[in-house]
């Protein structure tokens, strides 16, 4: 099995070094938002992630329900107005209860589940990103389309199908 | 500075006050190595606006008052800390903080401390005198308000190391939680060492600028003219929009070091020591001498005090007496000398001397005489609560627009409030027993009253160090006061009484919980400075009070069996508690109790307290028990992994089976290389009744880099273990500042077995409830050693414990390789992904309108109105260029993006690569990118 790293750069692009290296891990998407470019956090095949000091890495199985939140599917930060902390989004791959979002409004050490209104998705969630100063307006791509919140993922509306054609 | 000062001082000025800054003009480490520290001032009023100004409103700023911080990091071979000496009255010791410090002396208001005004900041490390090679040594903190020229002791640490000097200085303005968002400033002059008995200028300070896009911090210096001086003023924010606020120029260019010098004098302008006045007396066989510092003398250092028995001074002196120690304001000798006659010496911290002062002591007033009372052992003891707190501006000054001022509370100030309180508990106690307190942090109050056995007529100084107010009264008199709220500064006095029993009250109040303190000592004839004992302090025997009957067997194993029982003499028993030493080991809710446990390593002090008529208690006098046991050995290796004077009983039970009871850490090893698996069986552990042990005292499995190192120098850890009261814990996957030691999250309750696996450099914890179906805990990826010390480990903070943390494991194993039964879930495979689909989306940083969507094949879409319309952003990039796997927009520029695209082509060679935008102006279409052939480096 092929070692898979994750690679970060201090110099605009110019150059890139391998940070994490792990065996048997996906790395699906990463997001800086914990007030250090030293400690991304992760969405992986195995679960959410977090880097400390950059050769290390840690998995977070302490969370509610977390057999269905491997892999972590989406991850994205958002701001929260003032309070520097980042909000970190996810949903993992939970066919069996499709559209709900497992949020963090503290660096991903406590999480609670939310079920947004409006649109809901049928699929699993892709990809998420979210304003970052005040956090109320978030993008969700879904399995079956690209969706927009303007509250912080309490209600949703379908933009895009999936094949990128507007709704 | 140079390496090698012993003294170090300079003066601050805070122009206004920030928010939530820590101003360390302290980053030190000792000579030898191993002792480090910072300091400086803390605090901060709240920012205004969404670009967060500095408040400058000028009721606000007058009325703010920093706290402080005083923290040591490191300690001896032994394990043995840095421990606060002496404090000043805005500061209180506080040995085991956050961030791994071994000794630490804080506070949260300062009230002599404004704005605007200049404050010297001084330190100086020094060895005993009089001592061959020691082995310890002492650093001292002052502050001096220049507007009042008034000095203040900050502190004294005892290191535990013989340390002469300094390695350098370096300083930092910390934002405490807010990422540099606002601005803060401070200014600095007249910055000064000395070397080798030689003043030196510290003038120069060095920015290490960081390179720009690691750590943002924009510094605007400017070197502003003084008098015979110059001013190095300097702001600081991670907002260069913010910059400059009250000096000039541009933020210093990032990427390398920039040096600025302010011209000051050669040499410094000394404060001179000053000697208020010096008395003594004497009853013939004692001699007792005090002597009073004026607030604008320089800080006392060294006094030497020499008792003659001529008026002369010839000759050689009867007694003399000497000693490096700043807060010694009197001093008591033993000296057989009739109409003696005293030469006092001081010199000050910079080494200036007095000249000698010499005093004839007066004859002492007669000795207070004892009383006859039948006493019994213990004193008599009020606990009272004050449940109201009411506001009042005692360390702020009134301030209605200052969150700080108006949010001041107490539940007392002074003494005489004391009958406001509400009587809880009464009884008699051991000493000073300020324990029986209990869980309660604030708003209490103690009033002891019995008598001082007093050994043999004579003077004897009392020397207390307490927070917040007490009063003792002896005999009557009042002996020693210092009332309302405040740190725990030594403050001494002195009394004549005779051989026997004397009446003894001492009152004493903790307003809020900065941390509370009381420890009273005294010295007399032939009596060296200690605590007062509790043989000591007696109460009037009524004859009517429970006793208890302490029997003890066993000691040989490590552990005793224990029986108590009471005769209430007419009262109804409670409860009974048995002791050992200050903690809580047993409860029984009748008049008799029952213990077969473990045991501390040698003797061991077993008292007991009963509680009786609901809330009255009685403690009784200790009784002795010598315990051993069996130790570590069949290849396992005990380490003391904290303190090495910590009490502990740590015993090897079984081949595969341990036991701790006690305090500090210690781990009990083998060594193992490659991959492993650790398993054991956490029997029984302390706290999981709730018992009141340090609830983040733990016990479990470790592997340690070094696991034969103390103080921290085994280097990377990995552990899983379970803490008092806090559950199932592994070693943190965070950055861990506050020293927590453990996650944040629990593994499951109800599992005692518990196991790590290391299979190269991914470590994963497990538990279970019944030793074969194991739940994956954590799992983390931490590069270290090749071979590790792994195996059991005890840890246990004194802290707020009321009982010793004590935990039995078994079925300790320790194998080679990847236990079997070690699975790793898999995970689940995603659905609904195949076929030409959007595959993410990206918002713009500095531009919430921008939104990038990115696709299976056709590449990316983007939109400039918040969605509202969409555009490919694909400029000439076809075929495998559009199978977009990941973007990125540039933080602050929208127009500036990477892809990362390509699939395996027919030939299953990778066909991709990463793309970079060039040029989206003016049409912002994203119709240009170039290849970014980025080079990777392999560390």
């Amino acid at each position: 099995m092929k070692t898979s790293h994750d690679y970060i750069s201090h110099d605009g692009g110019k150059s890139l070094r391998p940070i994490c290296e792990w065996n048997e891990l996906g790395y699906l998407n990463v997001v800086f938002d914990k007030g250090s470019w030293a400690e991304p956090c992760y969405a992986t095949t195995h679960g959410y992630g977090q880097s400390l000091h950059e050769r290390k890495m840690f998995l977070s199985p302490g969370i509610k329900a977390m057999e269905c939140l491997r892999p972590f599917t989406a991850l994205a930060s958002s701001g929260r107005g003032d309070i520097r902390e980042g909000r970190v989004l996810l949903q993992a791959l939970d066919p069996a209860k499709p559209g709900r979002l497992f949020r963090s409004d503290h660096y991903g050490f406590r999480w609670e589940w939310i079920v947004p209104g409006g649109d809901v998705p049928s699929g699993g969630y892709i990809a998420l990103c979210g304003e970052y100063v005040q956090g109320k307006l978030w993008w969700l791509l879904a399995t079956d389309g690209l969706y927009r919140s303007d509250d912080g993922g309490k209600t949703l509306k379908k933009v895009m199908d999936e094949k990128g054609l507007n709704q | 500075m140079e390496d090698g000062a012993d003294i170090m001082f300079m003066d601050v000025c805070w122009p206004w006050w920030p928010e939530s800054t820590y101003f360390a003009n302290w980053n030190f480490g000792t000579n030898p190595t191993g002792i480090g520290g910072y300091g400086g001032f803390t605090g901060g009023i709240q920012s205004l606006g969404p670009d967060h100004r500095p408040n400058y409103g000028p009721e606000i700023q007058a009325a703010w008052r920093p706290g402080s911080v005083w923290s040591f990091w490191g300690g001896n071979k032994e394990g043995e800390p840095v421990r606060v000496v002496a404090s000043s009255e805005y500061a209180y010791p506080r040995q085991y903080i956050g961030e791994g410090a071994s000794g630490s002396l804080g506070g949260s208001c300062w009230p002599f401390i404004k704005q605007g005004q200049w404050y010297t900041m001084l330190m100086r490390v020094w060895e005993p005198v009089d001592v061959t090679n020691p082995q310890y040594s002492y650093i001292g903190r002052w502050v001096k308000d220049v507007s009042t020229g008034q000095w203040h002791l900050y502190g004294i640490m005892r290191l535990p190391v013989p340390a002469s000097s300094f390695r350098g200085n370096a300083g930092f303005l910390e934002d405490c939680g807010n990422a540099g968002r606002s601005v803060r400033s401070m200014y600095r002059r007249l910055g000064y060492y000395r070397k080798a008995g030689q003043w030196r200028s510290s003038n120069v300070v060095s920015y290490n600028e960081n390179k720009k896009g690691q750590l943002d911090n924009y510094w605007v210096v400017q070197v502003k003219p003084e008098g015979d001086h110059e001013i190095l003023a300097m702001e600081l924010s991670a907002n260069p929009k913010l910059l400059p606020q009250k000096l000039f120029g541009t933020p210093l260019e990032f990427g390398r070091k920039h040096e600025f010098r302010a011209k000051q004098p050669e040499q410094p302008t000394l404060d001179k020591p000053k000697v208020a006045s010096v008395t003594a007396e004497s009853n013939g066989r004692q001699v007792l001498v005090s002597w009073e510092i004026p607030a604008d003398s320089s800080p006392q250092f060294l006094y030497r005090v020499e008792v003659f028995g001529n008026a002369a001074c010839q000759g050689e002196p009867v007694v003399v007496r000497q000693e490096r120690m700043p807060t010694v304001r009197m001093v008591l000798l033993d000296a057989v000398v009739a109409n003696p006659t005293v030469r006092f010496s001081l010199t000050d911290v910079f080494d200036q001397t007095i000249a000698p002062m010499v005093v004839t002591a007066k004859a002492s007033a007669n000795p207070w005489t004892a009383t006859a009372d039948t006493v019994a052992p213990g004193l008599s003891y009020e606990l009272l609560h004050q449940d109201k707190v009411r506001h009042e501006n005692f360390f702020f000054p009134p301030c209605a627009k200052l969150e700080q001022s108006k949010r001041e509370e107490h539940h007392w100030l002074s003494l005489n409030e004391l009958g406001t309180g509400r009587a809880v508990q009464q009884g008699i106690s051991r000493g000073f027993d300020t324990s029986l307190a209990g869980t309660r942090r604030a708003g209490y109050a103690f009033r002891f009253k019995g008598f001082l056995r007093v050994p043999a007529t004579g003077l004897y100084v009392l020397r207390m160090q307490g927070a917040d107010g007490y009063r003792i009264t002896i005999d009557g008199h009042e002996a020693l006061t210092w009332d309302g709220p405040h740190g725990p500064a030594e403050r001494s006095a002195a009394v004549h009484v005779a051989e026997g029993h004397h009446a003894l009250e001492v009152e004493y109040f903790v307003d809020k919980p900065d941390v509370p303190f009381f420890r009273l000592e005294w010295e007399g004839p032939g009596l060296p400075r200690q605590e007062i004992p509790s043989s000591a302090l007696l109460h009037k025997d009524t004859g009517q009070i429970p006793v208890a009957a302490l029997t003890t067997s066993g000691g040989n194993d490590g552990t005793a069996s224990l029986k108590v029982v009471v005769d209430p003499r007419g009262h109804t028993t409670n409860k009974t508690r048995l002791f050992l030493g200050k903690m809580q080991i047993a409860e029984s809710n009748g008049p008799s109790l029952t213990y077969d446990g473990p045991m501390l390593d040698g003797v061991n002090n077993l008292w007991t307290r009963i509680v009786y008529d609901t809330k009255c208690t009685v403690d009784s006098e200790p009784t002795t028990l010598a315990v051993h046991g069996p130790e570590v050995k069949n290849g396992w290796a005990l380490t003391v992994a904290g303190e090495a004077k910590a009490v502990r009983g740590v015993w090897q039970t079984a081949p595969d089976a341990f036991s701790f009871m006690g305090e500090g850490e210690y781990v009990i090893t083998r060594r193992v290389a490659g991959d492993f698996t650790l398993t054991c069986r956490i029997d029984s552990f302390a706290g999981s009744r709730g018992e009141p042990v340090n609830g983040s005292s733990w016990a479990g499995l470790t592997a340690r880099e070094h696991g034969d190192r103390n103080n921290r120098a085994w280097g990377e850890e990995f552990g899983v273990f379970q803490m008092a009261h806090h559950g199932l814990r592994t070693t943190p996957d965070f950055s861990d500042l506050g020293d927590g030691r453990c996650n944040d999250y629990e593994l499951p309750k109800g599992h005692p077995w518990v196991r790590m696996v290391r299979r190269r450099q991914v470590w994963t914890a497990w538990s279970s409830a019944d030793g074969k179906n194991w739940q994956l805990g954590a799992t983390h990826l931490k590069p270290m050693a090749a071979s590790m010390d792994a195996g059991v480990i005890f840890r246990a903070l004194p802290q707020d414990a009321q009982a010793y943390f004590h935990a039995k494991v078994s079925s300790v194993t320790l194998e080679a390789g990847v236990a079997k039964d070690v699975v790793i879930p898999v995970p689940v495979a995603a659905t609904h992904t195949d076929g030409s689909r959007l595959t993410g989306v990206v918002m713009a940083r500095s531009d919430a309108k921008v939104v990038v969507v990115r696709s299976s094949e056709r590449g990316l879409f983007r939109s400039t109105d918040d969605g509202k319309t969409w555009l490919a952003a694909n400029g000439n990039l076809s075929g495998a260029a559009n199978v977009v796997r990941s973007i990125a927009i540039h933080p602050k520029d929208s127009q500036i993006m990477f892809r990362a695209a390509g699939r395996a082509a027919d030939s299953a060679a990778w066909d991709g690569g990463l793309w970079k935008t060039t040029s989206l102006a003016p049409t912002r279409r994203c119709r240009s990118w170039d290849a970014a052939n980025l080079p990777c480096r392999q560390r």
